[in-house]
């Protein structure tokens, strides 16, 4: 039997679509202005009659954009943080999660008391700070990785995951002769991949957008990850400078170069959206869920 | 087997922790020092036998240079080639750079030298972190000693001792006056405002033939234009030798009474309050404000932004308005304080660190460092008149700003104005403003003041609850009735501390 649709079902739908449609145009517009003012001439830019389209179409502000040594190198630092880290980080959690899904294992409560408290409680930038000064990470790419390499939260959920797995499929695979390692890597992670998928995309978000700590371990500017890149380019685009920096100030408005640099920096992540969209979506509840 | 396999895990778990260790060696760089570092905890200075021994490598800590390559610029290889060191450069960051400062002095981390601004400067000496310079900067320090000026230094003496090298701003010059569409004077016949009278009736008649128009935007309650004609230059003059917050001064509640004159007849900006210096721009190059306040270094890019949206639009300055007599006057930009730079008591290196900042200052070094070879990078135009050679200039020295640890004070100045001339229209825009400087100029009581204690805690929010208060005044929010309650307020809120701090200090100067 199919479904017949009302005509109150198909009006419904249709005004649904349009308000839908028109809701996701309207979050669209500040996005749309960004790329627009980055395209446009300064001259309209200073004067802010620039809108959704560009006035007077000019590639200046990319090229200089494009120009600068820093955002290259800023880009290259989060790009290798965010690889290294997520690759590390997930290895790092899975070791963590098997074991303790085994409601067998000793000290089980005490060890997840432990990753609970520590996730609950954290010591302070300072502490912190002391603490990478001591390993000698300050002013290193690795500082921004080793601290960050378990995220309590994401392993409790791979965790949960874990546990709602079938018993019997590891038991048999035991009988086989099948060692924990052998378990773990041929049986239990190939099951587990819907939240594996999830938490890897938390993590490299999580990496990618890590700002604070990134300021505060880091001080060569050429380690600078792309976030505090984009962060002192667009402080310092509004601050009065006594004295002049370049001649690019000259003909470019501050404006139009902050805008270039946002949209230069975050079309990889527009594009690859999309994509990754859904996995967000399942990975929040995919822990959640037994049985 | 179980035993086996617990072997192995141990020798993987050794092997990540070894591989963990080993890669932070490789970036760090200086992880062989792991264990010097915690011994430089002590108060470490070169001994004379060491300063035989090969140059140390400097570090040193600046506050935020835009755009500066600073490990990599032209100016920075000239810099380490000429004095002889190997200098690495750590840079703050540009949005709240004192919680980055702060967390790294905590932490333990030693630079050299640490150029900051003034009151993260104030800060750290009274937090004992500066090394004292007298006895280096006499056997060490002759060429800055020569450069900078003891008015200079006294800015920045904490009980009589040196913590740093004051790096003041280039040049005294006059940045605001107001810009206005001399088009729209011509079709009204309207003169260029001289005084009070001719700027309303100005401000009016445009009001009048043109309702479309705002005839002054703004984006703050203070302009130093208007204020010129209530004799308000200074806005902490000396009066019977005290000083004194112009607050307090009876015409400042006639300049607000004027202002308010002005925004209930429409002639002010109704938005006013809510506009910034974006803001504003865009009104003006748009069209829809027939003047704003103005400045040279806006000028640049203003004129042709301007042309675009109304091609038939032309701008023409207003000067500092007169007072009844005739008087007129604006206290330059300058005067003050840009940077300090200072070497840190923990550093081993306090000696070499002062001859570097030393050799930049030589006068063999000097003009190369920051302006570059003449006839390549610059040229001397008139005897003083120093003139940049583009692109060489900016490509060699563009940002050789960034490099300096205080600069010598009696050339620095006219070879600042070749920066400026980069770009000739800003050039042309900074002489148009300049060149009646002596006539309007002021020179402030408190010139050249260092950030005082009580000022740090108070300032900010002080200076917040001013220009809020006088902007209600402006709206008509708050009656000119409750102006005294005001000024009780203001002592308060760190008037009163602020005040008596400032003339204690302008008294220790005087003598």
């Amino acid at each position: 039997m199919q479904n017949r649709k009302t005509k109150g079902d198909r009006s419904f739908i249709t005004i649904n679509y349009i308000l839908l449609t028109l809701t996701g145009f309207l979050t669209l517009i500040p996005i749309l202005h960004i790329l627009a003012v980055s395209l446009s001439d300064s001259k309209y830019v200073i004067s802010n009659t620039v809108g959704i389209l560009p006035r007077g179409f000019e590639l200046e502000y990319y090229k200089y954009v494009l120009s600068k040594h820093d955002f290259y190198s800023s880009y290259r630092n989060t790009i290798l943080i965010t690889v290294i880290g997520t690759v590390l980080s997930m290895i790092v959690t899975v070791l963590t999660a098997y074991p303790l899904s085994k409601s067998w294992l000793r000290g089980r409560k005490f060890l997840l008391l432990l990753f609970v408290f520590s996730m609950i409680f954290y010591g302070g930038i300072v502490p912190s700070y002391m603490l990478m000064k001591m390993l000698n990470l300050i002013d290193t790419l690795w500082s921004l990785i080793i601290p960050f390499l378990l995220a309590q939260f994401n392993m409790l959920i791979i965790k949960s995951y874990m546990e709602g797995l079938p018993e019997s499929i590891e038991e048999s695979a035991e009988i086989d002769g099948a060692g924990p390692t052998r378990i773990l890597f041929s049986i239990v992670l190939p099951m587990c991949l819907p939240v594996l998928a999830s938490m890897t995309l938390f993590y490299a978000v999580g990496y990618w957008n890590n700002y604070f700590h990134a300021r505060m371990f880091i001080s060569s500017p050429g380690k600078r990850t792309l976030q505090l890149y984009l962060n002192d380019l667009i402080i310092s685009a509004t601050q009065l400078q006594n004295d002049m920096s370049a001649d690019e100030f000259m003909n470019l408005s501050p404006g139009g170069v902050q805008a270039a640099t946002i949209f230069a920096a975050t079309l990889p992540i527009l594009l690859f959206y999309p994509y990754l969209q859904k996995y967000f979506v399942t990975g929040i509840t995919v822990g959640s869920v037994k049985g | 087997m179980k035993i086996k396999k617990s072997i192995v895990c141990l020798l993987l778990v050794t092997a990540l922790l070894l591989s963990i260790t080993a890669c932070s060696k490789g970036q760090s760089g200086n992880a062989g020092k792991a264990k010097s570092d915690l011994s430089q905890q002590k108060n470490t200075e070169d001994n004379s036998k060491s300063s035989n021994s090969k140059k140390p490598k400097l570090k040193i800590l600046t506050w935020y240079a835009p755009d500066v390559d600073i490990n990599n610029d032209p100016t920075y290889h000239d810099v380490v080639e000429r004095t002889g060191y190997d200098v690495e450069y750590f840079m703050l960051p540009a949005d709240n750079p004192g919680e980055k400062l702060n967390l790294e002095v905590s932490g333990g981390t030693v630079y050299d030298i640490l150029k900051l601004a003034p009151i993260d400067y104030s800060r750290l000496v009274s937090q004992g972190i500066y090394a004292q310079l007298d006895d280096v900067l006499a056997t060490h320090g002759k060429n800055i000693l020569n450069s900078i000026s003891e008015e200079s230094f006294q800015t920045i003496r904490k009980d009589g001792k040196t913590y740093g090298i004051p790096q003041i701003t280039e040049r005294p010059n006059i940045d605001a006056c107001f810009a206005v569409r001399q088009d729209i004077l011509d079709e009204l016949s309207l003169p260029v405002p001289t005084d009070l009278d001719e700027f309303y009736n100005m401000l009016k008649t445009i009001k009048q033939k043109k309702p479309d128009m705002i005839p002054y935007t703004s984006d703050n309650p203070f302009n130093p234009i208007i204020l010129s004609a209530f004799d308000l230059y200074d806005a902490w003059p000396e009066r019977n030798g005290e000083i004194t917050w112009y607050g307090k001064l009876p015409q400042m509640k006639k300049y607000l009474t004027f202002m308010k004159k002005l925004y209930d007849e429409g002639l002010l900006d109704k938005d006013f309050s809510m506009n910034k210096s974006d803001t504003i721009l865009a009104k003006f190059t748009s069209g829809k404000a027939a003047a704003m306040p103005y400045g040279w270094l806006r000028a640049v890019g203003t004129p042709e932004a301007l042309q675009k949206n109304v091609p038939e639009g032309k701008i023409s300055l207003i000067f500092p308005l007169k007072d009844e007599n005739g008087k007129v006057g604006i206290v330059p930009a300058g005067f003050s304080l840009n940077n300090v730079s200072g070497v840190m008591k923990k550093s081993p290196n306090i000696k070499h660190a002062v001859s570097f900042m030393d050799a930049k200052l030589d006068p063999k070094n000097f003009t190369f460092l920051t302006l570059g070879e003449e006839g390549v990078t610059y040229k001397v135009e008139d005897g003083n008149k120093y003139r940049p050679i583009m692109p060489e200039f900016t490509k060699q020295r563009g940002n050789a700003y960034a490099y300096l640890n205080g600069f010598d004070e009696k050339i620095y100045p006219d070879m600042w104005l070749a920066r400026i001339w980069r770009d000739p229209s800003l050039g042309e825009a900074f002489e148009t403003l300049n060149n009646k400087y002596d006539q309007y100029a002021v020179k402030p009581a408190l010139a050249y003041m260092p950030p005082l204690p009580a000022e740090g805690k108070y300032i900010q929010s002080l200076n917040a609850f001013v220009q809020d208060t006088f902007t209600q005044f402006i709206m008509g929010v708050k009656p000119m009735k409750e102006y005294d309650d005001f000024l009780n307020q203001w002592e308060n809120q760190g008037g009163r501390e602020i005040t008596k701090e400032r003339n204690e200090w302008y008294q220790e100067q005087a003598k």
